[in-house]
């Protein structure tokens, strides 16, 4: 492999994968490509803000390291030496994890979340902490009242990035990190892909070890990647996948996500939902018709689409998780409410107060409502490979649009799959009039991952907006 | 699900008047969210992890 370094975008427009094959070849240094990112983002993070905690010598130092164990031979395996990020709830050993909250300014763990631990295994070299709503958390509407003021979307600094993984969603996209990981309670892995034109994964409930997350709510809490392509989050999640004794809900799968990547979908049974009502809000006509081409994309793959829908409405979904998701979450900050509230930003405070008011019986009711649409939803996954179905209703709306902030992360069909537990993928769909990312949503039956990455690696190579970029 | 004096729930100490008035339109967002979900709830239904569903199966 030749990289043609007269170009700019030559490093910095690599593919983890290709990025991954160069160092594998010894065509290109983690010392150089990490460099590169970092260069990136003393460049243009001031705008984009994607970061709150840069680590450049320690990136540098795990770059050289890289490089000097590649060539001795001790090649790790594809992740080793490239460059990514993570959410800032996610602890890292030594280094602040402060979750953009005025209550965690200071706080430094002392130990790393499991993900961290397993990358590092990997090879893979952290160049800092992104970006994220207050401990990842939030009813929807947006303040710009945190420590770390917001993230910006790189194909258009005036745009939303979604949440809450925002600086994960608009580093991948700036091409100020190869790839990042971010948190998903109720669609913040997927929904910040979305925005950003990018692909997101929330694997199944239980697949990726959460330990040394900060919790948000623990009944959905996921860990997942934002990536270029499908390919690289399939090879992303597949090394953050295995069982993990620390985390009570993980469990011991084989974690096989690359073997059947390029099989296709032909005779694939695929069930369409191309349009939904949320309380009264349907996606938007580009959102619908970007999707109604990628069912032809597949179709035309050979695939078999069949017309469905969600067993129940999108807004029953969302009431049984909203009220499980603010009381575990009060339920996680009750100490820090009760003695620094007025500390807390406007989102935060309203969701523990949201929390502080649920009853016992409320709660129960609603984790007997979850285990309902859990079972309706994966009666109706029995009956496909997979499903193809709107991710965000809307593209990213401008951080003027009060009202459209709010929308983006009310007017969704992630929850469905926050509640049911199933593997969901987020993809970029193409683009609307303005050149804003739209998207859909791949979803696949428990543990099938495999299936939901194939599906989506399919209609991502039949397509060409992986070629796109954003510039700013 | 509380009143709106909220005489239930233990608030902190200094919250104050505009806070309390904050948390009186969250409480028309939660009252709607449980009238919801209880007017769809199955009476034999009983909590279970997501996982427990996808392993009695196996």
């Amino acid at each position: 492999m030749v990289i043609d370094r007269t170009k700019p975008e030559a490093i910095l427009g690599l593919t983890l994968r290709q990025a991954s094959d160069a160092i594998a070849a010894r065509a290109l240094s983690p010392v150089e490509l990490v460099d590169a990112y970092l260069d990136r983002i003393e460049t243009v993070d001031g705008r984009l803000r994607s970061y709150i905690t840069v680590l450049a010598d320690e990136a540098r130092a795990a770059a050289s390291q890289a490089e000097a164990e590649i060539a001795a031979g001790e090649y790790r395996g594809p992740l080793h030496g490239l460059p990514y990020a993570v959410k800032d709830n996610y602890f890292t050993k030594g280094v602040r994890t402060t979750a953009n909250s005025r209550l965690r300014l200071d706080a430094v763990p002392d130990f790393d979340a499991t993900a961290i631990v397993r990358l590092r295994e990997a090879g893979a070299i952290l160049l800092g902490k992104l970006n994220t709503w207050e401990y990842g958390t939030g009813m929807g509407p947006f303040y710009d009242d945190l420590p770390f003021p917001y993230a910006r979307n790189p194909w258009n600094l005036d745009r939303y990035t979604g949440g809450s993984s925002t600086g994960a969603g608009a580093s991948v996209a700036g091409r100020t990190a190869l790839f990042a990981l971010g948190s998903d309670t109720g669609g913040s892995v997927r929904l910040p892909a979305a925005a950003c034109g990018l692909q997101g994964l929330k694997s199944t409930t239980g697949r990726i070890s959460r330990h040394g997350i900060f919790p948000n709510c623990w009944a959905f809490d996921v860990a997942g990647p934002l990536c270029w392509n499908v390919e690289d989050c399939a090879i992303v999640a597949e090394a953050l996948s295995g069982f993990d004794p620390s985390d009570p809900i993980s469990v011991d799968k084989p974690a096989d996500f690359r073997s059947d990547l390029n099989k296709g979908v032909a005779g694939l049974r695929i069930g369409v939902i191309r349009d939904m009502d949320c309380g009264g809000v349907h996606p938007d006509p580009d959102v619908l018709a970007n999707l109604a081409e990628a069912a032809r994309v597949l179709q035309a793959a050979g695939a078999i689409l069949v017309e469905t829908e969600l067993p129940a409405p999108v807004l029953r979904y969302r009431s049984a998780a909203s009220i499980i998701n603010w009381a575990e979450s009060y339920s996680i900050h009750e100490a820090d409410f009760q003695s620094g509230w007025h500390l807390m930003g406007q989102a935060l405070r309203d969701k523990m107060t949201a929390g502080l008011q649920i009853s016992a019986v409320d709660y129960l009711a609603a984790l007997r409502e979850r285990r309902t649409l859990a079972e309706m939803t994966d009666a109706l996954l029995s009956g496909f490979d997979a499903l193809l179905l709107p991710s965000a209703f809307h593209v990213a709306p401008a951080f003027t649009d009060a009202a459209g902030l709010g929308a983006f992360i009310g007017d969704t069909a992630a929850t469905p799959f926050s509640m049911s537990g199933h593997p969901a993928l987020s993809i970029c769909t193409g683009f609307d009039s303005e050149g804003l990312p739209t998207s859909a949503q791949i979803v696949g039956r428990w543990f099938d991952e495999a299936m939901v990455l194939r599906v989506g690696h399919a209609y991502e190579t039949a397509t060409p907006w992986r070629s796109h970029f954003p510039t700013f | 699900m509380s009143d709106d004096n909220f005489a239930d729930v233990r608030l902190p100490a200094d919250f104050t008047p505009e806070a309390l008035a904050r948390m009186r339109e969250i409480a028309k967002i939660v009252r709607s969210n449980v009238a919801n979900t209880k007017r769809t709830l199955d009476e034999f239904a009983e909590p279970a992890p997501v996982l427990d569903l996808h392993l009695r199966r196996r």
